[in-house]
Formats: C-alpha cells, sequence, structure tokens
C-alpha cells in the first residue's frame, strides 16, 4: 500500500502504461543550508532554535540578507520551502531594532492569511515579545478595527480590503503608514492578468500614501515559479527587485505522467473523455490508501468527479465524507472544514478547481490528477506542487483531453516539462483599470503638479534566450511596442473638466464628489454583483454566482452543482440577483447555448492581406442565453431542452477580427456547404492561442459569422477579451496572428484524422464533411500571401513554437 | 478612438450642473443669515473675510446677536446661566476642568457621508457666548489647500472651550474632524470626553413621543423653532462643488449652505437649555421614564431608580399626561431591573409582579422574574406564575425569535415549572398543608 506500492502497480498495468505518452522521474534532492545573517539578533535566533530552527536553507539565508539591506526581493520557491521564515525574520529582526515600526503582509486570499498569522505569532510568542499580529479582514469586528489600526505590529489583509477600507481611509492608519518598515507580499505570481493589473494599480495607490506619510517600505514577495517572477515584481512595484530563486530545500522523488486517452473512435478521432478516465484513474488508486487531490476545469465538472468519486469511494468501503469538492462559489466555512479535512487525512480526494492552486495549507498530498492542460505551463506547474510536499516520491497524471492544445503537449511533452514557464502578464496601464484606481488615489491623496501615477516608462521584459523552446515568446515579442505615453495627467484633467468628480486648483487636482471612488471598483470582477443561490429545503446559502455567468449556470430548469448533489433552480430573481434552488435527484446535468452579436465601435489598427484584413478596436458584444440542453452523466446523451429567458448581458471591450477576401472565400464554398471550415478556424483559433498570450483560455472569447453585414457580408471571425475595456490580449493576438495561423495550421497537418476530431478543428458533426482539409488549404491561402499593406504588424519579429512547421 | 473619447465611454461625463433650481429658490430673498426663525432678531452684525494665500483661501463668516436674542423658546443670552457640568453629565462628558472659556457648539458639513482620505470638512460652524452677545463663526474652505490653515484656525477656537457640544457629533462632526487633523498630522483639539453629544439624551427624553428623533423634528415640536425654507443637508454637498468650480469669489451662491448650518449651530443653545431644564425639573411620566432608561444604560442605578420612581409618581398623580400601556410595561420592568441590581430584591419582584396584570407584558422581564421570585424571594407561587405566563407568550411570540433560542427558553421555562411544583409540594408536605395547584400546569 502507499504511493510505492501504486507506482509499482501502474508500471505493471499495460492499460495504463499503453495510454501513458511520457513518464518522467525527477530524483530526490537534498537540502542545503546556509548560516544564519550576522545582522540577526541572537533573541531573535534563539526563538528561532526554541521552533526547531537551528540553521537556514540557503534561499532562506540570502533573501533575509537582501531584506536586511533594504533591497526590493522576490523569492521564487516551490511550495513549503519555508518561505515564510524569508519575510517574518527580517521584519522581526527589525521590530527588535526599531520597536515602533510597522509591518503589512498582503495575501490574495483570507485563507492563506491565517496560516501565516497562526505561524508569527507562535514566533512572536517564543520571543518573549509582545508585537501584536492582525488580520484585517471583512470579519475583523469593528472594536477589534481600532485596536489593530493603532496597536497592530504586522498587520495582515489582503489587496481588497487594502483597497477598500485601508487605503481609502488612510488617516486612521497613519501610525501604519508613518511606520512601515516593510510590505510583504505572497503569492505573488497570483497577480497576473485583470486582478494582477488592478493589483498593481493598488500598489500605486499605496506608494502613494506611505510617500503622503514620509515611509520608503521594503517589498518582500515571495512566489510561485513562473517565468518571469523578476520581472512580474518589477511592474506590480515599479521599482527595482533582487531575485531569490536557487531553493534551498529539500525534495522527495517526483514522477510526472502524461496520459492520453485511448481513440476510442477512430474515423471520428474521438478519444475517451478526460473526465472518464480520471473517473476510472481515481478508483484505481483509492485502495491504495493514497491522498488524491484531482484539478478539473470547470466548476460544473468538479461537481460532475465528485459525484463519481463519491462513487468510488462508496464502492472502495470508504465513507462519503471521504471526498469532498473545492470550488469559488463554496461559502468560507465549507471551504475551511475541507482543508482541515485534507490536513488531517480524513478526506482522501478532492475535486478542485484552480482555486486549490494557491498556497492554501492542506497539508501534503500523494497524487495529483489534472483533468485536462490547466491552461498554462505554470498552472500546471502550482497543481503538481500540490502533491508531494513530503520527503516522500509522489506522482502527478496529466489526463489529456481532446483538445488542440492538449494533444499539441501530450506529443511534445517536452514543450511542457522543459520549456521555461510563461511570461505572466499585467498591463497596469489598462485605460478602465488605470482611470479607476486613479480616481481611488486621488480620493487618497491629491495629485500635486508634475506627478504621475505609475512609471510612465515599464521595464522591458526581458529578451527571452532560450526562445526556441518557449510557446509563449511571440507574445513577449508582441510586448514590445514600447511604453505608452504618460496619461495621468489627460486623464485627471479629463475626470476635473467632463467627469466633475475633481477640483482643479493650479496644478493640484483633489477628489470633489460624493461617490467613494473605491466602493465602485472590483478587482476581479467577481466580487460585486453576484446572484446568492438559496436552498429552499434547508433555508440557507448555498454559493455565489457572478452575474455573467448567472445566465448560463442558474437559469430556471438548469442543474445547480453542489458538493456533488443536484439542485434544480426553480426561480431566478433577476433583479434580485437571487436564485431558489431545490435539491433533487436527476441523472442530468444542463447546459446553456449563446447567441451572440458583435459590433465595432473603432478601428484602432489595420492590416490588409492579398486573402483577408486583419483589425484590431472596441466592440460591443451583446450576448444571449437562448436555450439548455439537459446532459446525462456518464452516456452524455442529450435527453431534453428549454428556453431561457433573461436580459442580454452587454460587454464594451476590445477584439480583433479577421475578414476573408470574397473571392476566397467563395472558392472554398464558405457561403455555402463548406460554411463549417469557419467554425474549424474558430475552434482552431480559440485553443491555440493560449499557446502564445498567457491568459486564461476562459478570458477570451471567439466568434464567427459567415456574412458580416458590416464587413460587406464576408466571413469574419472575432476573438475578444472577456475584460471590460479589455487586458490588452486582443493587441497581442492581433500582432501575432501570423504565427498563430500558422500553429493552427500545424496543428491540422500533425492531426491524423481524416474528417476532424476535437484535437485538431472540432468534430465532423459540429463542422460537416470535409470542412477540415478546406480549413487546411484556407489556412496555407492566408499564409501564403505574406504582403500586407497598411499597419501590419511584423511577422519577422515572431517566432514559432518549436516542431512547428513554418 | 483617441484618449478623451475612450474615457467618455469608461467614466461617463457629469450632466449639466443642476444650478437653476431648487438652491436659486432657497437663496431668493434671504440675507444670507436670515433663514432662521422668525424669533429671532436679524443678527445684529455680519462680517465676511476672505483668508489665506492665493491658491489656499478660505472664508470666515462671523455673526453677532444680542444677548436678549430669542430662539424658540429661550434666548441666547440665558447660556449664562447654564448649568455646564449638568449637561455634560447628561451627555457622559465632562467639562474641561478649570477651563476659562464658556461651551461651544458646533456643527460641520462635509462632502459625502461615508468619511475616508477623500471627504472634505468644507464648513464648520460654531458658536458660543461671548460677554457682548451670541457669536457664530463658519469657516468655510474655498480651496482645499486652505485646509490645515483653518484646522489650525480652528484649533486655536477650540482651546479653552469648557466643553464642545453637538448633535450627533460623537460619531459624525468629530470623526470626520479627527480624520482631517490626522492627514495633516495635526493634534486634534476634540477630544471624546470633553464632547457632549446632545443626541443621546435628547433621543431617551423624547423618542418614545416623538418618533423621529433628528434635530429638525426635535426643533418643531420641543424647541418652538420653526425653520423657513432650510435647504436639505443632502443637497449642500452639491452646492458646494458647484460652488467651488465657480470662478471669483462671490459668497452669494453658497447662501442656503451657510443659512442651513447656521440654523443648526443656533438650535444646539436652545436644545442644551431645555434638555437641563427638562431633566432638572420636568414633570412629564414619559421624560422621567426615559431618563431612568438613559441612566440606567450608564449603569447609573440610583439616578435611575430615582427617575423611574419620580416617572411612576407623576404617572399616578393627576393633573400629568399619563403614561400609554406600553410605556407603563416599559417602567415596571426597567424598575425591577433597577431594583435587582441594588440587591432590593423584594421591590424589583414587586415591579415585575405589575407586569402580570398588564397586556403584552415583556417576555425577558418575566423570566428575570421566574429567576428572581423562586431563588431570591423564594414566592413559589408567583415565580410559576411568571413562568407559565412567560411560556404562554413564548408560544405565541416563537415565531419573532430565532428557533433555536426559542426551542431552549421553551425547554428551560418547562423544567422551571416542573422544578417549582416540585418544590411547592415538597414546601406544603413540610408545612404539612395541602397544596393547591395554582395557574396553568408545565406542558
Amino acid at each position: 500500500m502507499g504511493i510505492e506500492a501504486l507506482l509499482a502497480a501502474l508500471r505493471q498495468d499495460p492499460r495504463f502504461m499503453g495510454a501513458v505518452t511520457h513518464w518522467e522521474v525527477e530524483p530526490a534532492r537534498p537540502a542545503s543550508w546556509a548560516p544564519f545573517p550576522e545582522a540577526i539578533a541572537p533573541g531573535v535566533r534563539a526563538a528561532l532554535a526554541a521552533r526547531g530552527i537551528e540553521r537556514l536553507y540557503s534561499h532562506q539565508a540570502e533573501a533575509v540578507a537582501h531584506a536586511l539591506a533594504g533591497r526590493h526581493t522576490v523569492v521564487v520557491t516551490p511550495t513549503a520551502s519555508g518561505k515564510s521564515l524569508c519575510f517574518h525574520l527580517p521584519v522581526l529582526q527589525r521590530l527588535r531594532e526599531r520597536p515602533g515600526s510597522r509591518a503589512l503582509y498582503l495575501f490574495p486570499t483570507k485563507a492563506l492569511s491565517q496560516d501565516q498569522v497562526a505561524e508569527l505569532t507562535a514566533l512572536v510568542r517564543a520571543l518573549g515579545s509582545d508585537y501584536r499580529t492582525y488580520t484585517y479582514d471583512g470579519d475583523t469586528p469593528a472594536e477589534a478595527r481600532r485596536l489593530l489600526r493603532d496597536g497592530g505590529h504586522v498587520v495582515v489583509t489582503n489587496p481588497y480590503m487594502l483597497h477598500t477600507g485601508i487605503l481609502p481611509h488612510h488617516p486612521r492608519w497613519t501610525n501604519l503608514f508613518q511606520n512601515l518598515g516593510y510590505v510583504v507580499i505572497d503569492e505573488l505570481h497570483t497577480y497576473r492578468g485583470v486582478f494582477g493589473s488592478h493589483v498593481a494599480n493598488v500598489l500605486r495607490r499605496l506608494r502613494r500614501v506611505c510617500a503622503h506619510y514620509g515611509a520608503q517600505p521594503v517589498f518582500l514577495c515571495a512566489s510561485a515559479t513562473i517565468g518571469n517572477p523578476r520581472e512580474l515584481a518589477e511592474r506590480l512595484l515599479e521599482v527595482p527587485v533582487a531575485l531569490v530563486e536557487r531553493s534551498g530545500a529539500p525534495r522527495g522523488e517526483r514522477h510526472t505522467v502524461l496520459y492520453n486517452p485511448p481513440i476510442v473512435h477512430a474515423e471520428l478521432g474521438l478519444r475517451a473523455s478526460a473526465v472518464e478516465q480520471v473517473r476510472r484513474l481515481v478508483r484505481r488508486m483509492l485502495p491504495f490508501g493514497v491522498q488524491i487531490i484531482v484539478f478539473a476545469r470547470s466548476r460544473n465538472e468538479v461537481e460532475v468527479l465528485v459525484k463519481y468519486a463519491k462513487d468510488a469511494a462508496a464502492r472502495a468501503g470508504l465513507p462519503a465524507e471521504a471526498v469532498a469538492g473545492y470550488r469559488g462559489g463554496y461559502l468560507p466555512r465549507l471551504r475551511r472544514r475541507i482543508e482541515q479535512g485534507l490536513r488531517a487525512g480524513e478526506i482522501r480526494v478532492v475535486v478542485a478547481t484552480n482555486a486549490l492552486e494557491l498556497g492554501v495549507d492542506i497539508g501534503a498530498l500523494d497524487v495529483a490528477v489534472l483533468t485536462g492542460y490547466p491552461g498554462s505551463i505554470a498552472s500546471f506547474y502550482q497543481q503538481a506542487g500540490r502533491a508531494g510536499r513530503r520527503l516522500r516520491p509522489s506522482l502527478t497524471v496529466l489526463v489529456g483531453r481532446s483538445s488542440p492544445i492538449d494533444q499539441y503537449l501530450l506529443r511534445h511533452p517536452h514543450e511542457l516539462l522543459y520549456a521555461p514557464r510563461e511570461q505572466t502578464v499585467i498591463d497596469p496601464d489598462n485605460l478602465l483599470i488605470k482611470v479607476n484606481h486613479l480616481k481611488c488615489s486621488v480620493f487618497e491623496v491629491p495629485f500635486g503638479p508634475g506627478e504621475s501615477f505609475g512609471t510612465a516608462a515599464p521595464p522591458a521584459p526581458a529578451a527571452p534566450g532560450g526562445a526556441r523552446h518557449d510557446p509563449a515568446a511571440p507574445e513577449v515579442a508582441a510586448l514590445e511596442g514600447g511604453p505608452r505615453p504618460d496619461e495621468t495627467r489627460q486623464i485627471l484633467e479629463y475626470l476635473a473638466s467632463e467627469a466633475q468628480l475633481l477640483h482643479r486648483v493650479g496644478d493640484t487636482f483633489y477628489w470633489m464628489a460624493q461617490a467613494y471612488p473605491a466602493e465602485g471598483v472590483s478587482l476581479d470582477t467577481t466580487d460585486v454583483d453576484n446572484f446568492i443561490v438559496y436552498d429552499l429545503e434547508r433555508r440557507c446559502v448555498l454559493g455565489e454566482v457572478d452575474r455573467p455567468s448567472a445566465m448560463t449556470e442558474i437559469h430556471e430548469g438548469a442543474i445547480y452543482g453542489w458538493q456533488g448533489e443536484q439542485y434544480l433552480i426553480e426561480r431566478l430573481d433577476y433583479p434580485g440577483r437571487r436564485a431558489y434552488a431545490r435539491k433533487v435527484q436527476c441523472d442530468y446535468f444542463t447546459q446553456a447555448e449563446l447567441d451572440r452579436s458583435i459590433k465595432a465601435l473603432a478601428v484602432d489598427a489595420e492590416a490588409r492581406f492579398a486573402t483577408y484584413e486583419a483589425r484590431r478596436g472596441a466592440v460591443e458584444v451583446t450576448t444571449q442565453a437562448t436555450l439548455y440542453k439537459k446532459v446525462r452523466f456518464y452516456t452524455r446523451e442529450n435527453v431534453g431542452a428549454g428556453e431561457i429567458h433573461l436580459p442580454a448581458e452587454v460587454l464594451d471591450t476590445t477584439a480583433c477580427w479577421f475578414t476573408l477576401a470574397a473571392p476566397l472565400a467563395a472558392r472554398h464554398g464558405l457561403f455555402g456547404p463548406q460554411a463549417g471550415a469557419l467554425l474549424a478556424l474558430r475552434n482552431l483559433l480559440q485553443h491555440t492561442v493560449p499557446l502564445f498570450v498567457r491568459c486564461d483560455p476562459r478570458d477570451i472569447c471567439v466568434w464567427s459569422e459567415v456574412r458580416a453585414p458590416a464587413w460587406g457580408d464576408r466571413p469574419t471571425l472575432y476573438l475578444f477579451d472577456r475584460m471590460p475595456a479589455g487586458s490588452g490580449l486582443a493587441e497581442r493576438v492581433f500582432a501575432a496572428h501570423r504565427a498563430i495561423f500558422a500553429t493552427m495550421l500545424a496543428v491540422l497537418r500533425d492531426c491524423p484524422c481524416p474528417h476532424g476530431c476535437p484535437g485538431c478543428a472540432g468534430v465532423e458533426l459540429e463542422i460537416g464533411p470535409g470542412a477540415k482539409p478546406i480549413a487546411q488549404r484556407l489556412l496555407a491561402d492566408l499564409l501564403a500571401d505574406d504582403a500586407a499593406d497598411g499597419r501590419a504588424p511584423s511577422p519577422g519579429r515572431l517566432e514559432l513554437p518549436a516542431g512547428t512547421p513554418g | 478612438m483617441n484618449l478623451r473619447e475612450q474615457l467618455r465611454r469608461l467614466v461617463p461625463p457629469a450632466p449639466p450642473s443642476p444650478q437653476p433650481g431648487l438652491p436659486r429658490q432657497a437663496a431668493r430673498p434671504e440675507p444670507p443669515a436670515a433663514s432662521p426663525p422668525p424669533l429671532l432678531p436679524v443678527a445684529s452684525a455680519e462680517r465676511i473675510e476672505l483668508r489665506g494665500p492665493p491658491g489656499a483661501r478660505y472664508f470666515v463668516r462671523t455673526l453677532r446677536f444680542a444677548p436678549e436674542a430669542r430662539h424658540g423658546l429661550r434666548q441666547l443670552g440665558e447660556l449664562a446661566a447654564l448649568d455646564v457640568a449638568w449637561l455634560a453629565e447628561l451627555a457622559d462628558a465632562e467639562p474641561v476642568p478649570g477651563a476659562p472659556g464658556s461651551p461651544v457648539f458646533l456643527d460641520v458639513e462635509t462632502t459625502a457621508l461615508g468619511g475616508g482620505a477623500g471627504v472634505y470638512v468644507f464648513l464648520v460652524g460654531l458658536g458660543r457666548l461671548e460677554p457682548s452677545g451670541w457669536l457664530l463663526e463658519q469657516w468655510l474652505l474655498r480651496e482645499p489647500a486652505a485646509e490645515p490653515a483653518l484646522l489650525a484656525e480652528l484649533a486655536a477656537r477650540l482651546q479653552g472651550a469648557a466643553l464642545v457640544v453637538s448633535f450627533g457629533g460623537r460619531s459624525f462632526d468629530a470623526r470626520m474632524l479627527a480624520d482631517r487633523f490626522r492627514l495633516h498630522r495635526l493634534p486634534s483639539p476634540l477630544q471624546r470626553r470633553h464632547h457632549a453629544d446632545l443626541a443621546t439624551p435628547a433621543r431617551a427624553l423624547w423618542r418614545s413621543r416623538l418618533g423621529s428623533c433628528t434635530l429638525q423634528a426635535i426643533e418643531r415640536q420641543r424647541l418652538g423653532i420653526a425653520r423657513t425654507a432650510d435647504l436639505p443637508s443632502a443637497l449642500c454637498p452639491q452646492l458646494y462643488f458647484d460652488w467651488l468650480r465657480r470662478p471669483g469669489e462671490e459668497l452669494a451662491p453658497m447662501a442656503p449652505v451657510l443659512a442651513h448650518n447656521a440654523a443648526d449651530v443656533l438650535a444646539l443653545p436652545v436644545l442644551a437649555l431645555e434638555l437641563a431644564a427638562r431633566t432638572r425639573r420636568g414633570t412629564d411620566p414619559a421624560e422621567r421614564l426615559g431618563l431612568g432608561q438613559h441612566w440606567r444604560r450608564r449603569r447609573r442605578w440610583e439616578a435611575s431608580r430615582r427617575e423611574l420612581e419620580r416617572s411612576l409618581a407623576l404617572d399616578r398623580s393627576p393633573g400629568h399626561a399619563p403614561l400609554a400601556a406600553r410605556e407603563r410595561a416599559i417602567l415596571f420592568a426597567e424598575l425591577g431591573r433597577v431594583y435587582r441590581r441594588l440587591g432590593r430584591y423584594a421591590e424589583a419582584a414587586r415591579a415585575w409582579a405589575e407586569l402580570l396584570r398588564l397586556p403584552e407584558p415583556p417576555l425577558e422581564a418575566l423570566l428575570a422574574l421566574a429567576r428572581l421570585a423562586e431563588h431570591r424571594t423564594r414566592e413559589l407561587v408567583l415565580a410559576e406564575h411568571a413562568a407559565a405566563l412567560a411560556l404562554s407568550l413564548l408560544r405565541r411570540r416563537a415565531a419573532r425569535l430565532p428557533a433555536e433560542r426559542a426551542a431552549r427558553l421553551q425547554a428551560e421555562l418547562v423544567r422551571r415549572l416542573e422544578r417549582l411544583a416540585r418544590k411547592r409540594a415538597a414546601a406544603a408536605a413540610a408545612a404539612g398543608l395541602r397544596s393547591r395547584p395554582a395557574g396553568p400546569s408545565a406542558g
């Protein structure tokens, strides 16, 4: 029994091994130690010794030395390598030297901060001091708030509270800001995309408030392994940052297995479903007594897999409580219970979304099973890192899906295992985000003459040295459009003269409005305007759903999964933001279908080729849920349908789109029987873009129209950003689109299926017979023509991913 | 799209300023000081000054009133005889020991209600009695950079005042000002200890009869003040924003706001005088009851008992408006509570026992009575009555209580009734008497 026995059994299982495309073993690694830095006071050292820490890992010593020297630092380490000591030690040392000093700890979520507070409090106790560590979040009672504002030596909070609770009210926090020595930012890698861009702006505000009080804190950051930790830190902090990246912590042997589900229908190119394969794997592994974490892509998938795993647990003689789901939308108390159950070993299987990627303390697990490639290499390692924190072997199984990107990586395992991690990109200068935080910042401290919000010129991204193996390299190239000019003044002037939110006296801008700007700004677009799902029987709240998802997840008639149980949405009070659910026994789940229209508002760039035109600009996307299908568990057959009557969602965003020349379209029959080839291109585009632009696949949407009225009734392929006002994805795709087309073509050529499969163009049923070869010829035609006029991006600068025939 | 067009999509431009409309009407015929009451003579002197260097200027407006000036039920000059220590005690404050000055009356206007670094205190009104008469000063921020200078001047003016008096100011005006002082790293002259917030005692005295206890409702119904053409507070910030954006130094557009603030400040001395007088020698049983509750909340048990007993006596004597049934139930419940607290158990039991005869007795008091009568005064029959009544009330009101608490209380009462029946039987047996069942039995 145990992980060793499981590994041996799998190796001897011909059926399992038949689906394995790659099995990687990394040997165990011993610890590397270093002495305490000289500057650490003997008392602090003694306190650590009392906690069983006699010496430091090399990376801890290095980070502490940087921090004590006043250098902003980012530490990159795997989970459970003792990174928190890298913060605690300099913070305690400084408190020792200057008892009035203060530190601020930022964690991306509440849950993470609780673990850290416990650790720091234990250290302080061992030190025999009364430095006080307080958590400031939405749960902190009002009386405690005053106490911690004045007396908390270490204030632990999250970006949301910093954004709405602390910065706007900084006069009540003068003690903190005047004496702020260190700002600790943990889980730096989670500050990416839209959220990261918001947080970068919150940090700009933090620096302005510190400057108001004359404080210059040192920033200490920690990040999981990503491609560009220093660059990310420097973009977030807008100052030079020292990097500590060689971990001195020991690690057990790691097994990474890439598993491609067998083809079940050769003609259609259909593979067994990844979810189904995961179900079998879990059933196979459970009897070995290992603790398993299963990652699924969507909330729906989590619920389906929890149900499967509970069935499997029952068969293995385990109680139903040994299986749990863990996803966004569960209430905090339930999450805490699950985390404890995992640490205590009572929960043997947890099925999670990427909500558990973060450093939530759930103890050591033995096996991680990934249902499909999680969308980025960094995510892949984060999820895999959940297994094997102890000095024991661990196993990660990536079960591939039929999608082009999964199939591509399973065929090229080195792209996954040896490629440099992707660049994590944020766009602190996204206009919507920047304007919103600029408003908050003026509210906090008036803007004086010549002051700018953020650096005008962000540090240039490091040139990718080993770009040959780096699928993200084209994106980096695409980023080098040069820094945007500083817009601060123009925005301030607009906010004063037209929006009348600011008052200008000479060259200084003051907030002068009754509104409270931080209230209207959500850091991740999901924490505002949520729907509550209410259980009619138990009379309690089951969970929350964000507004854009409501039309597909909690429309009337929808089946809402919760902890493996099914709830029927009986009524949706749309204006009241409430859904009423009743637990039901049913053998199906629901899937909604969408209708969409895209209106271009402005074209910001255009490139004309003989066979197509590429454009990017501002669009208005109107999305409407039309009907839903009932899909049976296990067999996935369609057992019914219903209509959805809900208001349309309107999104103002940025997009790029490609309009094909009419003769080309006519030649390939796109207006007639071969319209499906456009769907094939759309499927390919959706799945290929994440190889070029580091983003969550759900951050982008693709759409197509065979006869786009705005574009001369010609076939048009759209890609738009899900973030209101756009997060810069459309620009990058526009710049890199020739390379993306080339990879799409390569995917089609590489795939052996004759008529299209989920691993390339989509299934024949969807795209129609003959669409795959048409799509292939179309792409070849699009790429053949190299002579663009207009402001075309220069394709020469883009590098293709390795293994991609040009 | 250029940047400006993009901004227009993201941050909508403000609608055209609502300049014509309500404010103009409010500002129309009145001289700046005159919106308050018909009874009050127009200010005998008004002075307006613009202070500070360019870019950091603020207005100071001063109004003087003769000591004989009448406002509502009072003359402002009566303040000279105000018992400041008593007023402070009423409001849970204390005068600055040995302070030379009289109390000052404070009210501020802010750009928003929520607080935060971007909310400005744009207008501060401060009134006090001087030998020459009543003085009202108003500081109005013309340019935000003038804030430190304005605050410094305000701090100097507050220095030496015996007491700061406000309505609702402990939770609002003082906090807003404290934020501004801290923001500019100036020491705040406002100390909670020396700040008498009259809202608390005023509400204690009048809430049961007035319903709404806003300053204006109190003015109208208890102070004899009728405001005319008063600008609603909620409109003040927008008027101020519009004025800030106007060029020039004309003060007229701000007249309605200045008048509103002046009216708020001027009501305070009248309120202080009325509160002090009525709490000293009022003959309204409802006010005595409110005051008794007020002291009880402060844990001033003897003072509370005195007022509650006075209320009871007044209620029973002819010539005073009697208490409503609901108020009387509250009175007995409060009396019992205070007596028990003072260790006067027999009197507590008598007061609570009165509740048994009233409709809608408070549940908490019945529970307390059952406990007290069983364990302290050993009146088992009374305890059984109280518990039985509590149980029937609980059953009627169960839907209004949290289910868990209702169930717990119910179980407790059933146990108590069983125990009481046993005790009574034992006592009867000991006394050689036959026990007679009393009241509804446990079930």
